[in-house]
């Protein structure tokens, strides 16, 4: 193996890490279709229970509306646009994102890192191009299904689209860099199974209409760490109701992805491993 | 089985068992300690997790007095209830024996004079006395002092027997579950389907008053209904009320009782039928 080809030489990294990843993502992706064909069964079940869950996570609002309340100012199609676009933003980061955490967290437990650390990419972009998640796909339907129900059901404003999806993907972003972040924990916090329970805990404030939330922590959740944007601010647009300053939460939702790059990559020094 | 092992019918027998289950338990409970910073990760999520619920419930009751028959404090309180006597009653049995099934492990316990079960329930007794220390005590005061809920149950003797009958209804649930794994290759997606069921059945999201009537009368036959949603309603108002029937706190024990025995009996009709497809080379 010469040294250009181990990945010692960066330009040759430089050069070469975007053609690599997409060609890894897509060989990812084969690896989940293959592993979905030889469980067949196990991944018809994960999917069809992921496309359950997305559709009785909002349980709590119909439940909360079937008794005859209701969260002040919004319908309960509103509330269920809302819950739908959060169940999506989930899915998407379970899909693409949220395997970072697993595949990090037993690479560290089994010293087996090594294994990624030698392949001539950045370490960070391989895994999330192995972190590929098939049977995570039946979320992503829920999601679409419930969305597109609520949204048929809702007086929308469809010139919002592009700012909607904006937004949405800024509420992405935090979901993925707060997966990172759980990931480049696992460096330190050997094998604990619970982080995800730290980042989900979380998303807890993305999926309720924010102006719930008393003033202090509903700039929290906006222009610190904006998981509205995951769910309630996608549905504010699309429902011409959204406060426009709240644009500026791309703006942390960015610093953030980029912090939590910056710190799967820095905590990644800490592991240790004999030969994988 | 090993010399001393007393026989069946011995009168050493109990309080042999009580020795096994007592040194498993704290087996595991050193075990566990060593990574007791996982358990501790609660006393981050459980307070994020009720502030949610305080706020979404303080907005539902702007223009309601009661819902599903609780008040807003008996809501917040329900909620607090709910994630305490979750730390005492967690159970991955399920998970355990399916890892044991598939990697050949099981093995082991099948030359060992003592039934897997009684292994795993004694082990479950180690690992939530550690639930306890970490989880639920910091929780509870961080609950009382700084969300400032009342949280002392209404009738603290019913409420404690409650929660004990809750621990048992989780274990034989989730070790009849873990059985699948003598029948799946990957019994992990039904693991998750019941895990979501209960979830939903066991009041952990919301109270079980909340569902329409058809559904409590059903869930009220249920063995989901006793894992989490009984002792909460306990803790929380004293009784228990569900499908129109409200019981006093010992009577909605003595149905807990039936759910005990009822998923013991299922346990180990399951158990003697699965153990005959096991297999293992060395382990």
């Amino acid at each position: 193996m010469n040294a250009e080809y181990r990945g010692e030489n960066t330009e040759y990294r430089k050069k070469h890490t975007h053609h690599g990843f997409g060609r890894v993502y897509l060989a990812g992706i084969g690896a989940s279709m293959k592993s979905a064909a030889a469980y067949r069964v196990n991944f018809l079940l994960m999917n069809l229970f992921d496309l359950v869950w997305a559709v009785a996570a909002p349980l709590v609002t119909i439940l909360i509306y079937g008794s005859g309340a209701s969260f002040p100012g919004w319908t309960f199609w509103e509330v269920m646009l809302m819950q739908g676009l959060f169940e999506l933003s989930s899915a998407l980061c379970a899909v693409f994102v949220e395997n970072i955490v697993w595949s990090t967290m037993n690479h560290v437990r089994e010293g087996s890192l090594e294994t990624v650390l030698l392949k001539p990419m950045p370490p960070i972009l391989y895994m999330v191009s192995t972190s590929f998640r098939l049977d995570s796909f039946g979320g992503l339907l829920g999601g679409l299904v419930l969305t597109l129900i609520a949204a048929g059901n809702c007086e929308i404003m469809a010139i919002s689209l592009p700012l909607c999806i904006l937004i949405f993907a800024a509420g992405f972003a935090v979901n993925s860099a707060a997966s990172l972040i759980s990931a480049a924990a696992s460096f330190k916090w050997v094998a604990n199974s619970r982080l995800s329970e730290i980042r989900m805990s979380f998303e807890n404030f993305g999926i309720y209409p924010v102006k719930i939330f008393p003033s202090a922590l509903r700039f929290a959740v906006t222009f610190i760490l904006p998981y509205a944007a995951m769910g309630c601010f996608p549905a504010e647009i699309l429902l011409g109701r959204f406060d426009y300053i709240n644009i500026l939460l791309i703006i942390p939702a960015a610093l953030f992805l980029m912090f939590a790059i910056w710190f799967y990559n820095h905590m990644i020094r800490l592991y240790e491993g004999v030969g994988g | 089985m090993g010399g001393t092992s007393p026989q069946r019918g011995s009168p050493q027998r109990l309080p042999h068992s009580l020795d096994v289950c007592l040194a498993v338990a704290e087996a595991t409970y050193k075990e566990w300690a060593a990574y007791r910073s996982h358990s501790m990760v609660s006393i981050l999520v459980g307070p994020i997790f009720l502030l949610v619920q305080y706020f979404i419930w303080t907005a539902v009751y702007g223009g309601v007095e009661t819902l599903g028959g609780l008040n807003l404090e008996q809501m917040i309180r329900y909620f607090g209830a709910s994630s305490l006597i979750g730390y005492v009653t967690m159970d991955f049995a399920d998970w355990n024996l399916q890892m044991l099934v598939r990697t050949g492990k099981f093995l082991t316990f099948t030359l060992r004079p003592i039934h897997h079960r009684f292994f795993a329930l004694s082990q479950k007794f180690g690992h939530r006395v550690l639930g306890l220390l970490v989880e639920f005590i910091p929780c509870l005061i961080i609950f009382i002092l700084l969300f400032r809920i009342d949280m002392m149950p209404e009738n603290i003797l019913i409420t404690v027997m409650s929660i004990i009958l809750a621990f048992f209804v989780n274990f034989y649930v989730n070790y009849t579950l873990g059985l699948l794994g003598f029948w799946l290759v990957d019994a992990g997606g039904i693991s998750r389907f019941v895990g979501i069921l209960t979830n939903i059945f066991s009041g952990t999201l919301v109270p079980l008053t909340l569902f329409p009537d058809w559904a409590q009368y059903i869930l009220l036959f249920l063995p989901f209904t006793y894992m989490g949603y009984a002792p909460t309603i306990i803790w929380t108002t004293g009784h228990f009320t569900l499908g129109g029937i409200t019981m006093n706190g010992y009577l909605a024990i003595a149905f807990q009782l039936i759910a005990v025995c009822f998923m013991y009996v299922i346990s180990e009709i399951f158990y003697r039928l699965s153990i005959r497809r096991f297999s293992g080379v060395g382990a």
